[in-house]
Parts: structure tokens; C-alpha cells; sequence
């Protein structure tokens, strides 16, 4: 098996310009955040950002100005309010936007993991998001019931962040049935490329002891790389939790393009690397 | 029974929401939102024994201060019988397992048209926010949805929603019927003020209830179209002492639910930080 391990700094070179790019994790939790700073830092330009239930991994991207459309269900700071990055970016008309309901990025997301064409739909009929979309309806070859058709998504790269992996990409959970762990994998198997960034890097022996935690396998992870922490400021259940002092530094800064800018070089621009940021964030 | 008096309205919204549900319904609510799960601990310690309540993808949290299972994404963990997997959620969406949900959109419109995504024009909006999640596909594969508005003013009720993020009763309430879809849509409107529905030929909305102090005319002046006014309006039923003790000592002794109601907005980011500080996960 091949040695995949590498810096944050390789495999972001594996994200060229221009990719449809998916992030795993979702709310407040498990987000790589470590992997989109780096991104920003790398200064990649012009990507196609997918990520289920969005928070601060799109908005920072939108706000340092890497990506050129977002596709998402839900792309807000939760109980702290709009995320502001996206707010102003949608209100100028920088960036294109694909709001998504449930079932037609999952639809979407599904079709890819299956290697089908699309998937047929039962929801979303009458709202304006299936029309912006353009979905297409098709109708039931059995029952005439009329179906949406919602095409594969076709994404170039992805990025989960995880507990543990062993050097040849074999992946581990936490918790493999927790909620939102199944996004994370539907994801990997829906793009052609997959970075997991991990909290700790295990020898295949460990790995194989928990075998009950694996969650993707060697075959179909591209890259591995350790970042403990990697997750901050959003959570890592049950590690450690949210840095809410953060993310209220995050909002206030995002609040303006001037104090963003500031919130950039402080935290990703002037860092020498995830170890800087860490001991910055008082996490080392 | 006895009603109480010294209710407040969110109080009286919750135990709106609350006699909604029916025993044995599959409640969905989604995350942040307190009087939606208030209204459901409500209706299970109450009237509606053997509803389930899905929060966020967590089984049956246990009746207790939401603020300890709500206040943080994961806060429900311990306190669930366990956790749906995201892609059985979308399943049970799309065989029409959910039976409810409630909903509080930005815009409402005439015909139940629900707007999450923007206001203004849709390549340059004025507000962008941040998305209506599961909205489009609840308000066709739920059997039922109830809309909430905590502030009702005709920014909030629109002749036209800016945005249709999920469709109510649209071509006069015909096209569910030509697509063949078998839910209801949304089917209530609980607002600050009054209680309506969709109980007519063309599913236009219509006053149902007024809260108590409130009179028709003020219902009238903050609803952005001609909303359908039946002969005889009565008061919303309120809250009774048993319903009042449990939100206020049971369900929600930290005002959580406050968060949703407009004048405590400014607040919120504080509270919660507060709260979220004070949270242990387990």
C-alpha cells in the first residue's frame, strides 16, 4: 500500500484553481478548518465550494476571496447570525450562488456515490430553488408519477477531517454512527480526489484493532494529513468543543472587508503554519 | 382546568403550536429553534403522549430544559434515544415519514408560499440569508406544516414572497392535486398576534383566532394583503396553569425560547454565549 501522508502545504497543492471542491463536517462541528486555511494562504482562486449545511468553511473561503460559486442548503452562522462574508458577496453579485434543498444536494450527492447519470426526487417541486437549478422533471416509466431528475454532482476534490488514520488512508470515527458521519463518506465517494485530515495519525495496527471505527478505506483516500485540532473553532465531538470566543471574533471582524482582511493576515497569512495558529488560538 | 393569566406571548405561541400536534405525529424540528421544540415537549407531556419527536437527527429527546439539549449542534447527544444517520433522515423525508413540522419564514405570502433565501431581486438581493434547508421538500413530503411568525408585520406577510423557497398552495390550491402529491402543505400561521389557516376553497389565508388583546383591525394593518376575515373571529384559547408551569419550569426555566422572539434579538448572541459557556458536553 502507498504512503499517503503529507503537510497541509502538499496536499493543498492537490486543489488546482477552478475545482469543484466539497467540505465535509457540518454546523458547528467537524469543519477542516485547518485545510481552508491553507487554502486561503495558498491564495487558490476561482473554486466551486460545495458543502451540505455551510458555516464558516464557505464564508471564510467567500470572504478571501477563493471561490467563484457556492452550493449549499444552508450557508449561515447558526444561533450567531447570517455569515456576513457570504452576505455581502450575494448582495454585489460576486459570486454565484446555488442554494439547494435537502434532497437535491443529497439527491445529487447520492446519484454521484450510486455512479448514476441523477436521481429521481420526490420534494423541492414548486419552489423557485428546483427552477434556479434547473431540474429537470422526468416521469415514472411505472406510474407516470412526475419526478424531478436531479443530475450527479461532479466534484473534482474533497476535504474531511477526522479523528485517526494510518498512513495508507484507512480513516476513523469518533463515533462511525454519529449523525453526520455519513455525509462525510457519501462525499469522499462522490469526488475523484480525497484529503482526510486527521487529529493524530495511527500505525495500521491500531487501526485494525478499532477496525469498528473505519469509516473510509486505503483504495479510496488520496491524501492523509495530521492536524490535531484541526477542526478550531468549530468542534470536535467529543475532543473539545467550540471556541466561542473565536467565532464571536470571527463575526465581529467579518462584519466589515477592512477588519476581514485584518482577521486574515492575523490568522492565516502571518501563521507560518497550522502549529503557529494553534499556539496563536491558545490550543498548543 | 384552568387558563392562566399572566401569560406572555410567546407563551401563548408555544401552546398554539403545541395543540397542533397530534398524538402519534412524527415531529420534525430543525436547529434553533426553541418554541418549535418548547411546543413539542409541550404537546408530549400533555395531549400527545405518543408523538415522536425527531431534533435534528437525535429520537426523542428527553422532556427537560431545552436549553441544556439545544443550545449547542450537538448538545442533544445523551439526551436522544439515539441518532438518525443524515442519509436515513433524507430517507424518511422522501417516503413521507415526517407528519409535521413547524416553520418561520422570512416572508409568508397569500397563498402559503414560504420565502428563507432572499429579499429583492434574486442576482442582487438586498438581504441574502442564509437558506431554507429542507423547506421546499417538507412543504411537499411532510404531511403537514405550521408556519410561525413571531413578529407579524407586512414585512413578514407579503402578497408575493420575494422567493418561493418552498411552495405553499400555489394555482389556488390546485396543483398539489394535479401533481399528485398527498400532502397538505402548510395547514396553520401562528403569529404574535393571531392564529390562521388555509380553510378555503382557494387555500388563501384567513384569521382563525385572535390572541387575546388583540383586535382584528391591528391583525388587518400588519398583514401586507387582504387577508380573509370570517364573520366571527374568536380569541385564541389560552395557555392552561398545568401548560404554563411545564414551559416555565419543566421545559424552559432559562428563557430559552426568547431567543426566537424580536425584541430580545439584540440579546441573543449573548445569552447564547452565556449559555454555550455554561454547557458541558457530556
Amino acid at each position: 500500500m502507498k504512503d499517503k501522508l503529507m503537510k497541509l502545504e502538499e496536499a493543498v497543492e492537490l486543489v488546482e484553481d477552478a475545482s469543484s471542491i466539497g467540505f465535509g463536517g457540518f454546523m458547528f462541528f467537524r469543519r477542516p478548518m485547518a485545510f481552508i486555511r491553507g487554502l486561503i494562504k495558498a491564495g487558490k482562486k476561482n473554486l466551486d465550494a460545495y458543502s451540505l449545511n455551510a458555516n464558516m468553511d464557505l464564508d471564510m473561503l467567500i470572504g478571501a476571496g477563493c471561490v467563484q460559486s457556492v452550493n449549499y442548503t444552508y450557508l449561515g452562522m447558526g444561533q450567531l447570525g447570517l455569515a456576513l462574508n457570504f452576505r455581502r458577496a450575494a448582495e454585489k453579485g460576486l459570486i454565484k450562488i446555488n442554494e439547494y434543498d435537502v434532497l437535491g444536494f443529497a439527491s445529487a450527492l447520492r446519484a454521484a456515490v450510486m455512479g448514476l447519470p441523477f436521481l429521481p426526487m420526490r420534494g423541492g417541486f414548486g419552489s423557485d430553488i428546483v427552477k434556479d437549478l434547473g431540474f429537470k422533471t422526468i416521469s415514472c416509466p411505472y406510474t407516470d408519477q412526475e419526478l424531478l431528475a436531479v443530475p450527479a454532482f461532479d466534484l473534482d476534490v474533497c476535504v474531511v477531517h477526522q479523528l485517526q488514520a494510518d498512513c495508507y488512508g484507512n480513516v476513523q470515527a469518533y463515533l462511525p454512527t454519529e449523525s453526520t458521519i455519513d455525509y462525510d463518506t457519501s462525499l469522499a465517494r462522490a469526488s475523484k480526489l480525497v484529503i482526510a485530515t486527521v487529529e493524530r495519525i495511527v500505525s495500521p495496527e491500531d487501526i485494525r484493532k478499532n477496525f469498528d471505527k473505519t469509516i473510509l478505506f486505503s483504495y479510496e483516500v488520496d491524501a492523509v494529513v495530521e492536524v490535531p485540532q484541526g477542526a478550531h473553532p468549530t468542534a470536535f465531538y467529543p475532543l473539545y468543543d467550540q471556541d466561542v470566543g473565536h467565532l464571536m471574533e470571527y463575526m465581529r471582524a467579518s462584519n466589515d472587508p477592512k477588519t476581514f482582511q485584518e482577521y486574515l493576515e492575523k490568522y492565516v497569512y502571518q501563521p507560518s503554519g497550522h502549529e503557529e495558529y494553534l499556539k496563536m488560538v491558545g490550543r498548543c | 382546568m384552568e387558563y392562566a393569566e399572566d401569560y406572555t406571548v410567546d407563551e401563548l405561541m408555544i401552546v398554539a403550536m403545541s395543540r397542533e400536534i397530534r398524538d402519534g405525529d412524527l415531529v420534525f424540528q430543525g436547529i434553533t429553534t426553541p418554541l418549535a421544540g418548547a411546543a413539542i415537549m409541550l404537546a408530549r407531556e400533555t395531549h400527545a403522549p405518543n408523538a415522536n419527536h425527531l431534533y435534528f437527527l437525535g429520537v426523542n429527546p428527553a422532556i427537560q430544559d431545552i436549553s441544556q439539549v439545544m443550545v449547542k449542534t450537538e448538545s442533544f447527544l445523551g439526551t436522544v434515544f439515539g441518532v438518525l444517520s443524515i442519509s436515513e433522515f433524507w430517507n424518511l423525508q422522501q417516503r413521507n415519514g415526517i407528519d409535521l413540522m413547524f416553520l418561520r419564514p422570512a416572508q409568508i405570502d397569500r397563498l402559503g408560499n414560504a420565502n428563507m433565501s432572499l429579499i429583492g431581486n434574486r442576482t442582487k438581493p438586498t438581504i441574502r440569508f442564509s437558506g431554507g434547508v429542507g423547506t421546499a421538500d417538507l412543504l411537499v413530503l411532510a404531511n403537514r406544516v405550521v408556519y410561525y411568525a413571531p413578529h407579524h408585520d407586512t414585512r413578514v406577510f407579503v402578497e408575493k414572497v420575494d422567493y418561493i423557497t418552498g411552495a405553499g398552495h400555489l394555482e389556488n390550491g390546485q396543483w398539489r392535486k394535479r401533481l399528485n402529491i398527498h400532502s397538505q402543505g402548510p395547514t396553520k400561521v401562528i403569529s404574535n398576534l393571531a392564529v390562521m389557516n388555509f380553510k378555503n376553497r382557494d387555500k388563501q389565508l384567513q384569521l382563525e383566532s385572535i390572541h387575546p388583546g388583540v383586535s382584528v383591525e391591528e391583525v388587518v394593518k400588519n398583514t401586507g394583503f387582504k387577508l380573509i376575515i370570517p364573520d366571527k373571529v374568536p380569541e385564541t384559547e389560552p395557555p392552561t396553569k398545568e401548560q404554563l408551569k411545564l414551559i416555565r419550569e419543566k421545559i424552559d426555566p432559562k428563557n430559552f425560547r426568547k431567543i426566537e422572539m424580536p425584541k430580545y434579538k439584540e440579546n441573543i448572541v449573548e445569552k447564547l454565549t452565556q449559555l454555550q459557556k455554561k454547557h458541558k458536553v457530556k
